[in-house]
């Protein structure tokens, strides 16, 4: 281990890579396997079979241009963009708030012309990157509840939660919470305190739900996914035929392009939210536990570069990441089995939808840019030196030489230049 | 510092330590926290673990989903989109027999509401009424334009309807209306109501509601034929509805390699009936005039051609309209002509006259007495209106209609032979030509007559008979003694016009021979020459026939006042090419069958002779401005003998 990395990043993770490629090119191809009898058949697509697909295609090469770029770009450069990002995103949110309520009711796009964002896409990368920077740089935060952790929470919750959930976009706000969760609890925070919120905010939904009573619009979707049938032309509809594509789907599936639920009058999200249930129906059992699978693999991947990265916001951001697209996918997938009430959450790399891709990807490339420097330092300022080695005094100190051994030996080296290596970092 | 940071295994970013404010620093440093408890590495493979814990979970749910429960959603699949769909076989169309089309399919269309369709969100850029936006703004649009464009449909009953549920939650979709005009259906499409579908189908249209209307009948909406020939010729016209297994997608188009079994459909043949379109237009007009004029109950015309035993024309009244049927009284349907039987009266003497001929118990010159009336037992028979014929040969009997020397025939034949005879010229059973409904009529067991039975049967009473029976009789004079069953039918053939199968002729019955049936015509001629038919002599043609009037027996007695006036006759005399029956049922005024029937007969023969371009057998009054006031019973008549 001669090699003094500081002037030379490590190769990104390959496996975190490969994973990414199978899913996004996975996804292309389901998108138009899903989309093309129906491209074929409504007017907007001109009858083009592959109207949904060549968008799709372009949004995944803007997202691998994304990516890159972003696995080139230093990580660490992103904490000092936190409070700026997220200060812009909860602008852009206040922005689809006050300009989106007109006729149609929902409103998640700004923009102008053919130039559109979704900010709540954005806002979920700014939050996890917020979050990793405000917990790495006070480590003590997630060990106060009402002092740290709370004051925290409802900062998230109230500037950006919140206008999300009011677009209204449950889906991502359900996501974003729990992510949010899962990062203050990587950082440290009990997990009963977890526990706690998580009980008080599925009881405030349910309150929310019931503002209405039983026979509120928000209700009914949340229930319907036990009875699909007592609803069927509401909320149950999508459920309805989401079960039927995945129970006839069978063990190995209907065959590949075979599915019946895709066409016209069936499932209607059937290239977007619902693909998953697309899957299942054409490759059956054999598909959908193929894609969970590839799934696990991505967030065994992304958590073992956060558990291997030696700097408290990179492991965080990967944490963030990874577990931001884990709760998608895992919302998703629960909703597509009818074991979670609808939300409306897009399967990450699979449903279409440029939107949700792109920053997936560049999140994607992010991880693979923190899988690069697993042992970046920066000089770290005295006065948090203290708390960085309260920090780590969870490290016996028997153990830390076997530690460092198993990242590498090149760790000792790095470190005592690191000082330097702020102005020679190659990007 | 750089030994100091060796050993943190974490470091935090600079510049976040360095905004970070003095007071979060008290916070950690006042409450002492349990650092030891912090661990990153291991907090992030916890939640790792529980990432993967959800997937696990997940894919237990997906078994449960795809392998136990695959089952019973496949069947709920097939269930919503596997079905067997009938294609509906193009009807036959009827025919008249010089191909005329009487009944048609005409394009229609069947309305449909989905309710289903309200709740689907339009798809982008598919464009319809801004305003409705909500499932009840749709229902509410659905509901008044249906109310709007078909005025006949009852809204209350629809909206009841509309609540049912598959057992999958779908919404039924109902029919609003079965068979609706192109026109409307066209209106209904282009108001875009929400949920409505507008389906193509046929409907079944008689190019004249009011022509044969008696014949033709009609069908249910489903196209199955309720009365007439379009339900007796149901098998034939019908045809094979095809079939089609496949799953159908939203759109309810097989979805292509889905298709288990096809079998086409088989169009129904179309029948080519024995009607002559044109002359029953003429029949229904002449008798229409009669019908009216004389205020009668009801009138029935039959046109048979002896030769062939075909129906030319078949017209009752009151009749109606087709096409507009829920708008007449039910009994105006009856098909009078078959499904009624009277008592003939004097119009069956031919049967027993010719059966006396037949048998030889009487000659052309034999003479008979009348004495006006004749005891029978302890009740006597009379001629009517106390008429005293005399002395009297075969010709005058017929001529003159009576009653005692043909009681007198009766009993020279014996019950037997007479009912052998009544039989033999059809009456007593169904004539089978191919008209639903028909009446055997009534004639009893020959074991079963009184000596009064049987001279009644001899003269017309005591026996009843539908028309066609007794026109088909007349049929046998006209043939040379032989009966054929009359016929409606002449054939069928493919839609196309291929593989025309004219029907079975039916088989000839000699009832007497032809010399005798030569004489019974030179008889009738003088009927119409002299007689009591002077009225239905056609302008320019000789003529043979026999006039009626019968009282209507009503619960067993002859109420006074009510008559059935009969003329059945043919034309030319010597060779008739037709055979006409008419009879008036109760006609206000007169009630001779001569002078209420015998003109309808006239103004049908001459029409139909015409029509046929027959020649003239004698002077035609627009052949010489003589013939016009000429006296039909001066001519002799031309028979050679
Ligand atoms: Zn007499």
């Amino acid at each position: 281990m001669t090699r003094t990395s500081e002037e030379q990043p490590l190769a990104p993770d390959w496996w975190l890579f490969i994973i990414t490629l199978l899913l996004l090119g996975g996804g292309v191809v389901m998108v138009f396997n899903a989309s093309y009898a129906l491209a074929a058949e409504v007017k907007y697509t001109g009858g083009d079979p592959a109207y949904f697909v060549k968008r799709q295609a372009l949004w995944a090469v803007i997202g691998l241009i994304g990516m890159f770029a972003a696995m080139r770009i230093s990580y660490w450069k992103l904490a000092k963009l936190a409070v700026p990002l997220l200060l812009v995103t909860i602008a852009l949110l206040a922005g689809v708030l006050v300009m989106g309520h007109g006729a149609q009711g929902a409103q998640r796009w700004i923009g102008y012309g053919p130039i559109k964002i979704q900010p709540s896409e954005f806002a979920k990368l700014a939050v996890v990157i917020y979050l990793a920077r405000v917990l790495s740089a006070r480590p003590l935060l997630v060990q106060n509840l009402w002092r740290g952790v709370v004051p925290l929470l409802g900062v998230v919750i109230l500037f950006v939660i919140l206008p999300v959930e009011l677009q209204p976009d449950l889906g991502t706000a359900v996501t974003l919470l729990l992510t949010v969760l899962l990062v203050f609890y990587a950082a440290g925070a009990k997990a009963r305190w977890m526990i706690g919120f998580l009980t008080v905010f599925a009881l405030a939904g349910v309150g929310l739900a019931l503002r209405h009573g039983t026979d509120g619009y928000r209700w009914k979707r949340m229930t319907t996914f036990v009875n699909p049938a007592a609803d069927y032309n509401g909320a149950g509809y999508q459920i309805t035929h989401s079960r039927i594509a995945l129970g006839t789907g069978g063990l190995l599936g209907v065959g590949f392009g075979q599915s019946r639920e895709k066409l016209k009058g069936n499932l209607p999200a059937q290239r977007t939210d619902f693909i998953f249930a697309i899957v299942g129906e054409e490759m059956g059992l054999v598909g959908t536990c193929g894609v969970l699978f590839m799934f696990s693999l991505l967030a065994a991947r992304g958590f073992y570069v956060a558990r291997r990265t030696r700097n408290a916001f990179g492991a965080l951001l990967a944490t963030g990441i990874t577990g931001m697209i884990s709760v998608q996918a895992l919302i998703n997938i629960g909703v597509v089995t009818a074991s979670l009430p609808a939300t409306g959450v897009p399967l990450p790399f699979l449903s279409y939808g440029g939107s949700s891709l792109v920053p997936t990807l560049v999140a994607i490339g992010i991880l693979l840019n923190i899988s690069r420097n697993p042992s970046y330092e920066e000089t770290v300022a005295r006065g948090h030196r203290r708390n960085t080695r309260r920090l780590l005094r969870t490290r016996k100190p028997s153990r830390l030489p076997a530690a460092s051994a198993a990242y590498g030996g090149e760790d000792i080296a790095r470190s005592a230049s690191s000082g330097r290596r702020r102005d020679s970092q190659p990007s | 510092m750089s030994v100091e940071t060796t050993h943190s295994r974490y470091s935090s970013n600079r510049s976040a330590a360095a905004t970070a404010s003095a007071g979060t620093r008290r916070v950690g440093a006042a409450q002492a926290p349990d650092v030891a408890t912090v661990r990153l590495p291991q907090r992030i493979f916890s939640v790792f673990l529980l990432v993967l814990l959800g997937y696990v979970a997940l894919a237990g749910r997906l078994a449960y989903l795809q392998v136990v429960q695959h089952a019973q959603y496949r069947a709920v699949a097939e269930d919503l989109r596997e079905r067997t769909r009938l294609i509906p076989a193009r009807r036959g169309v009827l025919l008249d027999r010089s191909g005329a089309l009487l009944v048609r399919n005409e394009q229609a269309a069947s309305i449909v509401l989905d309710p289903n369709q309200w709740y689907v969100t339009t798809v982008k850029g598919a464009k319809t009424a801004p305003l409705l936006d909500t499932p009840e703004m749709r229902r509410e649009a659905a509901l008044k334009g249906l109310a709007e464009h078909l005025p006949g449909v009852d809204m209350a009953a629809l909206a009841r309807k509309l609540g049912g549920k598959t057992a999958t939650g779908k919404l039924r979709t109902i029919d609003v209306r079965r068979v609706v005009d192109q026109a409307t259906a066209d209106r209904i499409a282009a108001a875009n109501l929400p949920g409505v579908g507008v389906l193509p189908t046929t409907r079944r249209v008689a190019m004249n509601g009011g022509l044969a209307a008696h014949l033709i009948g009609y069908t249910d909406i489903d196209g199955k034929g309720l009365e007439g020939l379009e339900r007796e010729l149901e098998t034939t016209l019908r045809g094979k509805p095809g079939l089609l297994e496949a799953e159908f997608d939203g759109g309810r188009r097989p979805i292509p390699g889905t298709i288990r079994r096809e079998v086409p459909e088989q169009p129904g043949r179309d029948v080519l009936l024995t009607l002559d379109a044109t002359l029953q237009h003429d029949v229904q007009t002449a008798l229409r005039k009669a019908y009216v004029e004389s205020r009668a109950d009801a009138a029935t015309a039959i046109v048979l051609d002896p030769k062939t035993g075909d129906i030319l024309a078949l017209a009752n009244y009151p009749t109606f309209d087709v096409n507009k049927r829920n708008e007449f009284p039910a009994s105006f349907r009856a098909n009078r002509a078959v499904t009624s039987p009277y008592e003939p009266g004097s119009t069956l003497k031919v049967v027993t006259v010719a059966a006396a001929l037949e048998e030889g118990k009487v000659t052309p010159s034999s003479m008979f007495f009348c004495g006006g009336s004749q005891k029978i037992g302890r009740r006597s028979i009379r001629c009517a209106h106390g008429a005293k014929h005399g002395s009297e040969n075969l010709t005058d009997v017929i001529r003159d209609s009576c009653n005692i020397a043909s009681a007198g025939m009766g009993r020279l034949l014996g019950k037997e032979t007479l009912w052998e005879y009544e039989r033999r010229f059809g009456f007593g059973e169904r004539t089978e030509c191919g008209l639903p409904g028909e009446s055997r009529g009534l004639l009893a067991k020959p074991e079963r007559w009184s000596d009064m039975q049987l001279a009644n049967v001899a003269f017309g009473q005591g026996i009843s008979v539908t028309p066609l029976q007794l026109a088909a009789a007349y049929a046998v004079v006209a043939n040379d003694g032989v009966y054929l069953r009359p016929r409606i039918v002449w054939g069928t053939r493919n839609a196309d016009g291929s593989d025309l199968r004219p029907s079975q002729p039916s088989e000839a019955r000699r009832v007497v021979s032809p010399e005798v049936a030569r004489q019974m015509r030179q008889m009738l001629q003088t009927v119409v020459d002299s007689g009591t038919g002077k009225a239905a002599a056609p302008d320019g043609y000789t003529a043979g026939g026999k006039t009626g009037t019968a009282q209507v027996a009503e619960n067993g007695s002859y109420r006074s006042g009510k008559y059935v006036a009969s003329f059945i006759g043919m034309a030319p005399a010597r060779d008739p090419r037709f055979v006409i029956l008419v009879s008036v049922t109760a006609p206000k005024g007169s009630y001779y069958g001569g002078t209420v029937a015998g003109p309808v007969f006239r103004e049908i023969v001459e029409k139909a002779l015409i029509a046929r371009r027959t020649p003239h057998d004698r002077p035609s009054s627009s052949g010489s401005g003589k013939a016009k006031t000429r006296k039909p019973g001066k001519l002799k008549p031309d028979w050679d003998a």
